[in-house]
């Protein structure tokens, strides 16, 4: 599976690709905005755990403040701008109690029994503005759960209790982004490591950033997907901000295939805007330019929705956002849309550009009305 | 604590900072200055020594009525050594033992205390919202927080009542000059409801997001402008209107579905008490048809009308139309 590094791989291309792990890497042009916290909270009962200690020695200039729970940290300022903006500085350590792996309950059309999300961490350094988790979480500060041998240990019991049909998918980038921390956590290394042990489950490392060098030399075995959410140049640049750019994304994709890694393309969520056409024709022009189809394990497509909690924080977040500029309208689960003929119209139009580009990669909608999924899914 | 008899042109009522303790809002004496005329001062004010003089800490209106009868002094409870959170608190803590206050009210209660104690949020929202029956939440102190930056009108109407913070909160997110615009538009008597001004702000927000331009671009449009020169409308036909054209031009694609719905629809429910709707912004995939008959004759015609329907295929055009307006409704 394993193929020969190309020339894209090579450390002139990733300056940071040997960097030992928690140095401060040389980024690239275009690379996601490296998350360096400027407060550190720790919880009493993670001062112990050997994850914590290592962090701790990464961040000799930042004082810990011990807490009891990271929790209550919602920061005390005014403005919901200036708050976000505060509780994104400051990184916390905590013990995650309760479930460390949960199956996906998230759509309403579409059974997913055999998913699961891995809670390694919560809230993420990165600034989306159509992100689910400011409806979601008490509070924005980045938070590592440092308990990660009861997450081991938990993975392989579910793991190894599944004797049903299909393999079990884990997604670990749905509470936060899978690769922001890992120049701090590490985390992509026991985790592929852990996957590539068994044969009836799947990881899913989803990403917006470009840090992928902790995943190049691994032993992944095939059973891990690194998936990028990959946008319009014009979305990427005006709403998911700190994250890497369309072109690094690309780039960062298509060394992971090198290194024989499932590619997942998420294309979701697709936002309205006046020249969406345009932005994404020329994003999936820019994708299947470079990346190989026959390493891309699936990919799904998915409009921008919001819970009425999520549109009110947009609302007052951002003035005149593209995000509420399409013809959003309520729908059947509780969320706000774009109406059904908009939607029609951006998943035929996109679903079109990829066939006629990798027509035998697989496509699904994500959370979408059975009478509009009917557009874009299948082969 | 001491009753004495205070000269009232040693209180200061009249420095930019003489309400420092004064909650009450507005000032206007009222009906008050009546009562001191006929009966005199029934109950003292209170008051503490500052650089010069006095400043006042309760009994706004009685020193207002006492000044403009032209009183050479006023019966006052002169609080002495008292920190300037104390006499805030003491002067809170009157107002709240006496009627409700008013949103304006409350405003300047939290803007004190927000000076007081460097804008620290969770003391505010522990120690003075449940005085003020607030839910002790960031939100409820920055919607009381921003009631002082509204224009002195407004600020009236949200002591009288008549306007809410529910409603300035619409504004907010606004930048000043597309608040001024919009609360022209909307909050002008008489005004839209809350639910109107909601969705009126939030199609012309999405306009304005969509064109690139400012929100009092779209409000200076000229068929906006025209529905509010023009005298021949009642504001009940010209908020109706500006909805009209705000949902048509925000919802370009879903306004031609709806027509197109309706256009059908009507040839079956032509001149009959027949009605034939799809759901709501066709989300979902059921049609409503209901009808009204007085005789049995109407029903029959009724569904004489709905079988005719059917063989013209009609019904299965309708169905086509909630996929969202696509090649499945063209096939028919």
């Amino acid at each position: 599976m394993k193929k020969s590094s190309s020339k894209i791989c090579s450390t002139t291309a990733m300056p940071w690709l040997n960097v030992a792990i928690g140095a401060i890497p040389i980024m690239k042009n275009g690379s996601a905005k490296l998350f360096q916290p400027e407060a550190l909270f720790v919880e009493h009962e993670a001062r112990e755990y050997s994850l914590t200690q290592e962090i701790l020695a990464l961040l000799p200039h930042l004082p810990a403040q011990f807490i009891d729970s990271y929790h209550d940290m919602a920061a005390q300022v005014l403005g919901l701008n200036r708050r976000i903006a505060q509780e994104k500085r400051a990184l916390i350590l905590a013990v995650k109690k309760g479930e460390l792996v949960k199956q996906v309950e998230r759509d309403l059309f579409r059974a997913t029994p055999n998913e699961y999300y891995i809670i390694h961490s919560m809230g993420c350094p990165f600034d989306c503005e159509y992100c689910f988790l400011y409806d979601y979480l008490d509070h924005q500060s980045p938070t590592i759960f440092v308990n990660l041998p009861d997450l081991q240990a938990r993975l392989h019991e579910v793991i190894d209790a599944h004797t049903g049909e299909g393999e079990l998918i884990f997604h670990a980038g749905e509470f936060s982004d899978a690769l922001a921390y890992d120049h701090l956590t590490n985390l992509s290394k026991p985790l592929v490591e852990l996957f590539a042990l068994k044969r009836n489950a799947r990881l899913e490392m989803r990403t917006k950033s470009d840090y992928i060098e902790n995943l190049l030399d691994l032993e992944h075995r095939g059973r891990t997907v690194v998936s990028w959410t990959f946008n319009a140049n014009d979305v990427v640049k005006r709403i998911e901000h700190h994250t890497a750019t369309l072109e690094a994304r690309i780039t960062a994709a298509q060394c992971v295939q090198a290194h024989g890694y499932w590619v997942g393309l998420r294309f979701d969520p697709l936002v309205w805007y006046p020249a969406w056409r345009e932005g994404y024709q020329e994003m999936i022009a820019k994708i299947f330019a470079v990346l190989d189809p026959t390493l891309i394990s699936d990919i799904s497509l998915g409009v921008f929705r919001a819970t009425p909690g999520l549109k009110h924080v947009v609302q007052q977040r951002v003035r005149r956002s593209w995000l509420l500029a399409g013809e959003m309208v309520l729908c059947e689960d509780g969320k706000y849309r774009y109406s059904k003929p908009v939607r029609r119209e951006m998943y035929r139009a996109i679903a079109g550009w990829i066939r006629a580009r990798a027509p035998q990669v697989k496509i699904e909608s994500c959370m979408e009305s059975p009478e509009v999924a009917v557009i874009c899914d299948g082969v | 604590m001491h009753l004495e008899s205070v000269p009232l042109t040693k209180i200061d009522l009249d420095s930019p900072e003489w309400q420092q303790y004064v909650f009450t809002y507005p000032t206007v004496p009222g009906s008050i200055l009546d009562s001191v005329r006929a009966v005199g001062l029934q109950q003292p004010i209170v008051v503490a020594p500052a650089a010069r003089g006095y400043k006042l800490v309760i009994g706004v209106k009685r020193a207002l009525a006492c000044r403009q009868l032209e009183w050479k002094e006023i019966p006052a409870i002169v609080l002495r050594d008292k920190s300037e959170e104390e006499l805030l608190w003491y002067s809170l803590h009157e107002q709240v033992g006496g009627r409700p206050l008013n949103a304006m009210e409350k405003s300047r209660v939290l803007q004190r205390f927000a000076e007081l104690w460097n804008g620290d949020l969770e003391r505010l929202q522990r120690d003075v919202c449940p005085l003020l029956g607030l839910p002790p939440t960031i939100e409820a102190v920055e919607s009381y927080l921003f009631l002082h930056e509204m224009p002195e009108d407004h600020q009236r109407e949200l002591a009288e009542g008549r306007l809410t913070p529910q409603h300035t909160d619409l504004l907010r997110p606004l930048r000043s000059d597309d608040r001024q615009v919009a609360a022209e538009r909307l909050f002008v008597s008489p005004r839209v409801s809350l639910q109107e001004a909601r969705e009126i702000l939030e199609n012309a927000n999405s306009l304005a997001a969509r064109e690139g331009t400012r929100l009092r671009d779209i409000f200076d449009r000229p068929e906006v402008k025209e529905l509010f020169v023009r005298d021949q409308y009642t504001p009940k036909q010209r908020t109706a209107l500006l909805r009209t054209w705000l949902h048509q031009e925000r919802y370009p694609q879903l306004s031609a579905l709806e027509k197109k719905f309706e256009d059908l629809a009507a040839t079956l429910a032509s001149g009959k008490k027949l009605s034939v709707k799809p759901p709501r912004d066709f989300e979902g995939d059921e049609i409503q048809v209901s009808f009204r008959a007085q005789k049995p004759i109407e029903i029959r015609e009724i569904a004489a009308a709905l079988s005719e329907a059917e063989r013209k295929g009609v019904w299965k055009k309708l169905f086509a139309l909630l996929q969202g307006g696509s090649d499945e409704e063209e096939q028919f």
